[in-house]
């Protein structure tokens, strides 16, 4: 019996849809059979970023109507056979499913896999309800400024609600290499501090996302990269593996210290 | 038969602190008032009428409507220069006590309390943990944050100026006492080094008139000792 796990931020635009792309690409990487679902129903793009928009026959909304079954709605992924989508509906608003819904979507799909991998979207509205309806737990992301981690502390208030403490991720972490730019984000510790959560990992922003989505690869299957290592770590850490985390601090130290032994720029 | 010295129903006594006036608490309320009405204009002579005379009374274990206490402190009022200070009882009803119970009573949570989430006590509140931005913690009593305090906390909702609130880290972006309001205008920046500080500190109204203040934990007992006294 699969584990689901729900992707959410509050917030838009932090990295839930990149996310669940790369979670879902790292662990199939490790093997794992996982199916990613798309509840953004009108604005979905997991699709997109996975790069199998055109495959898209069924979606959630026909499931859920009895157009189709479950598993004629599923794309598998180009890369990995044991990775599928079930994607959101595009015509459709988020008012056009239930949590109840969802949540029997999911139990059926959870025996097929060992991980269902939600997407959620923006908001606390009834697209989040849906999301985390069928979830077991959940990974709160979060990018380092204050309205983000704002949202991101509403948003784990409302999930404590309904399931256990969630796991967070810090997305888009700038390296600390020029003081000025860093001074209007807040480190990694203070979003740890606030929002008192078992850090999962750390993403650093890192311009190889943005053109793996373009090219519809995620970032996670292209090897040396900052996030797709901090990606493949985080399949890791899902999957019960101590994989050290380094702090933003830490990891200055480390690659200082790469740098100076190897008069190298760090470019990871 | 009669006997020769009938209990005073109403005895009126003069001490260096004002006038006390004893109610017997055996007998009917009209017949009370009637000798009320009499004792004050015999004693009317020894006050001095152009001076107010603050006058407390006590009701032994009468209980009055509040009605009745408006009537006797009316009765009093008007014949002379004279300010009813307190009535003072030694019975409430069973809802008053239950009042007074909650309003005194401390209520814990050991917790965080996130954006969006709201806590309310009747009485005093204690929170072992963060408040965080956008939280709010509200007390008929004081607030006391075990944490740092980084949101919004209410204390004497019901309109009590002695209230305070207290935090270990005190970096609040709003703080309500009674009917006063207190809105940071510290930056982002001011915050942050702010909240590095360990230094426990509380917020009050001093004065009347005045905003609210924030004083170093140290200076409570001495704040708390002169609220005592003025009450007294
Ligand atoms: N670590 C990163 N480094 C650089 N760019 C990133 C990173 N993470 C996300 N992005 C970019 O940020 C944008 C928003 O990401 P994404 O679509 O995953 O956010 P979202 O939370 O799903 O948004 P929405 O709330 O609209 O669903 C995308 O253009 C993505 O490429
Ligand atoms: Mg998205």
């Amino acid at each position: 019996m699969g584990e689901a796990i729900v992707i959410t931020s509050g917030k838009g635009g932090v990295g839930k849809t990149t996310t669940s792309a790369n979670i879902g690409t790292a662990l199939a990487l490790q093997g794992k059979q996982v199916c990613l679902l798309d509840t953004d129903i009108g604005l979905r793009n997991l699709d997109v970023v996975m790069g199998l928009e055109n495959r898209i026959i069924y979606d959630l909304v026909d499931v859920l109507e009895g157009k189709c079954e479950v598993r004629q709605a599923l794309i598998r992924d180009k890369r990995f056979d044991c990775l599928h989508l079930l994607p959101a509906a595009q015509t459709k608003d988020k008012s056009s499913v239930t949590p109840e819904q969802m949540k029997q979507v999911v139990d059926e799909l959870k025996p097929d896999y060992d991980y269902l991998i939600i997407d959620c979207p923006a908001g606390i509205e009834q697209g989040f309800r849906n999301a985390i309806a069928g979830a077991d737990r959940a990974i709160v992301v979060t990018t380092p400024d204050i309205p983000s981690v704002r949202d991101a502390d509403r948003v784990t208030g409302l999930v404590e609600q309904e399931l256990d403490k969630p796991m967070l991720i810090v997305n888009r972490v700038r390296k600390a290499s020029k003081s000025n730019e860093t001074e209007d984000l807040l480190d990694v510790d203070d979003v740890v501090d606030t929002l008192s959560l078992d850090l999962l990992g750390v993403v650093f922003e890192d311009e190889n996302v943005l053109k793996a989505s373009h090219r519809g690869e995620p970032v996670a299957t292209t090897p040396n990269t900052a996030a797709s290592l901090a990606y493949r770590n985080i399949a890791r850490r899902i999957l019960g593996e101590s994989v050290p985390l380094l702090s933003q601090k830490q990891k200055l130290g480390f690659f200082a210290k790469i740098k100076s032994l190897f008069g190298l720029r760090a470019n990871s | 038969m009669k006997t020769s010295v009938q209990k005073q129903n109403v005895t009126i006594k003069g001490t260096k602190d004002g006038i006390i006036i004893h109610l017997n608490d055996q007998c009917g309320y009209d017949a009370m008032i009637t000798e009320l009405k009499l004792k004050l204009t015999e004693s009317l002579s020894a006050f001095d009428p152009n001076k107010d005379v603050s006058v407390r009374v006590h009701l032994g274990k009468r209980y009055l409507e509040q009605e009745q206490q408006r009537e006797i402190q009316q009765v009093i009022e008007e014949s002379g220069a004279i300010v009813v200070d307190e009535l003072i009882s030694e019975v409430m009803t069973k809802k008053e006590a239950k009042k007074q119970q909650e309003q005194q009573e401390l209520t814990t949570f050991t917790r965080l309390v996130r954006s969006g989430q709201v806590l309310r006590v009747k009485g005093d509140l204690l929170i072992l943990g963060d408040v965080n931005p956008g939280g709010a913690v509200e007390a008929a009593g004081d607030v006391y944050v075990l944490g740092a305090l980084k949101g919004i906390a209410r204390a004497g909702i019901d309109g009590n100026e002695n209230a305070i609130v207290a935090a270990s880290v005190m970096v609040p972006s709003q703080i309500t006492i009674a009917d006063r309001l207190y809105l940071t205008e510290a930056t982002r920046a001011e915050r942050s080094i702010e909240m590095k500080k360990t230094e426990p500190k509380y917020a009050c109204i001093e004065h009347q008139e005045e905003d609210i203040v924030f004083h170093a934990m140290s200076g409570l007992a001495a704040f708390r000792r002169d609220r005592k006294n003025e009450m007294d």
